[in-house]
């Protein structure tokens, strides 16, 4: 043990020291990347499509069953407990704030993380972003920046579809299965609404998407060993993904409310 | 002029080249032969800066590559055309934008990118390959247009990974044509990595013989087919039984 420690130090230093230089390099080179807009720019609208309108049939799919499933248990909550109306609250609120988000951005970050990780780390495998550079292009200006301004972008459209189609399905099943009246059910939307309900959720999937596509370029090109390497890069970008979407949820919490 | 002066490489533990020390004479065709794993590939990466050497370095026009900065290093770059050996090819591209990519980042016109691509792909043999995409193309056919692709930057130096690896021995001589062809009308200086014994002897002005990270030996065609050496000797050997 007493052998062993310092060696395991030693490697600590050496991955936190590794860490930092491929940290400071990304910084360096995403620096020069945004400023290569003629590179990245004609990149930019079909990666939107790709990451970002591509995506909505999933996002939509789950806001769906979320507002569903949202007015069938804040019904079941607040029977003789609190008035029935309180639904559109519940629902409104909850999809606003949290889960219209949180879920879009972990269904999400399985789509565009594991897609654009597979995509890059492809590449890396088979020298094309090898290739990219005996050639003078930037590997960041032409695969990385648009990838991650897409992503940015495109979260809170999808996001924003998805807290509609949540609140009208919350809606749909409240009027349909709860007997509750669509004016009852918009009174209680109306109730404690705020415009920051809105903002903040779009602020959050924004940030949502940046590191969902970072997290996929990132580990797309730094994939070694063949398929093998590609699959455990997409993993890896998957997990991380969604760990990152839920620490900065919680960042975000505690900075904007 | 390329110099490998004293270039040492390891992955993990393994080391890969080992005081590597070879000069490139301009305007011939050097072959780097070896077994396979003895750090060819390696030692050409490092050429272009796609590797950076655990000591020594590579020296290309009087600039230490490893030095070079951001700039320094895509001018470096522009000099250099670069077969791979997997030829490469972006899949998202056709034919065309594979390799116009490399002379738009280069700055020319939409009509030069033209111009030019039609010319590298009569070069090839391949004049109506442009609109296809590479998943539609041969092994072989992807190669030529990997060198199709390099030679479009009429480059001062051409780098060749492996060029007939996979080929067969009709595509391979097919390739060895496209090589020397590509020098002649070129006029660039020829780095070759390969394994492949009829490829070197039919492309190769000198072959360098690496083994075990060090050049082993450097000669002509002739002086490494008449080598006493006995690691070459066996290298040919079990090559041309």
């Amino acid at each position: 043990m007493s052998v062993a420690a310092p060696a395991t130090r030693s490697g600590e230093r050496s991955r936190l020291h590794e860490f930092l230089v491929t940290g400071g390099r990304w910084v360096l080179d995403a620096r020069r990347a945004l400023a290569d807009g003629a590179t990245w720019r004609p990149q930019l609208f079909p990666q939107m499509r790709r990451l970002g309108v591509d995506s909505v049939p999933v996002a939509l799919f789950l806001a769906v069953f979320t507002g569903i499933v949202l007015a069938l248990l804040s019904s079941y909550m607040f029977t003789r407990a609190i008035p029935l109306y309180f639904v559109g609250t519940l629902v409104t609120k909850a999809v606003m704030l949290e889960l219209g988000p949180v879920l879009t951005g972990m269904a999400l970050a399985g789509r565009v993380g594991a897609n654009v990780a597979a995509e890059l780390g492809t590449m890396r495998v088979t020298e094309q972003v090898d290739a990219l550079e005996t050639l003078t292009v930037s590997p960041h200006a032409y695969l990385v920046t648009p990838r991650v301004i897409a992503a940015t972008l495109m979260f809170p459209v999808v996001t924003a579809m998805a807290m509609a189609v949540g609140v009208l399905a919350g809606w749909f099943t409240a009027v349909n299965i709860l007997d509750l009246s669509s004016a009852e059910f918009l009174r209680g939307a109306q109730q404690f609404f705020k415009f920051k309900d809105v903002w903040f959720g779009l602020v959050k999937s924004a940030s949502f998407g940046l590191v969902v596509a970072t997290m996929g370029c990132f580990q797309g090109l730094h994939a070694t060993g063949g398929a093998e390497g590609v699959g455990r890069a997409a993993t890896r970008a998957v997990v991380l993904g969604c760990q990152a979407i839920l620490v900065l949820d919680a960042f975000w919490a505690l900075v904007l409310l | 002029m390329i110099r490998f002066e004293g270039l040492a490489k390891r992955f993990g533990t393994k080391p890969v080249l080992a005081d590597l020390t070879l000069a490139i004479p301009e305007g011939q065709t050097t072959v780097l032969m070896g077994h396979s794993g003895s750090g060819k590939s390696v030692a050409l990466k490092h050429i272009v800066g796609l590797l950076e050497p655990d000591a020594g370095q590579v020296v290309v026009d009087e600039m230490v590559v490893h030095e070079l900065d951001y700039e320094g290093l895509k001018a470096l770059r522009r000099q250099i055309g670069y077969v791979f050996q997997s030829a490469a090819l972006f899949d998202s591209l056709t034919v065309g934008g594979n390799i116009g990519l490399g002379l738009w980042s280069r700055g020319f016109s939409s009509p030069e990118i033209a111009q030019r691509t039609a010319e590298s792909l009569r070069l090839v043999e391949l004049p109506e390959a442009a609109a296809r995409y590479p998943a539609e193309l041969s092994g072989g056919m992807r190669k030529r247009v990997g060198v199709a692709r390099a030679i479009a930057l009429r480059p001062r130096y051409i780098l060749y990974d492996e060029p007939t690896a996979g080929l067969d021995p009709v595509t391979t001589t097919a390739m060895d044509d496209l090589m020397l062809r590509a020098r002649r009308e070129s006029g660039a200086t020829s780095i070759v990595v390969t394994h492949d014994l009829r490829s070197a002897f039919a492309v190769a002005d000198r072959i360098a013989f690496l083994y075990q990270g060090r050049i082993r030996q450097i000669g002509t065609v002739d002086e490494i087919r008449h080598s006493d050496d006995p690691v070459v000797r066996e290298f040919i050997g079990e090559r041309n039984p």
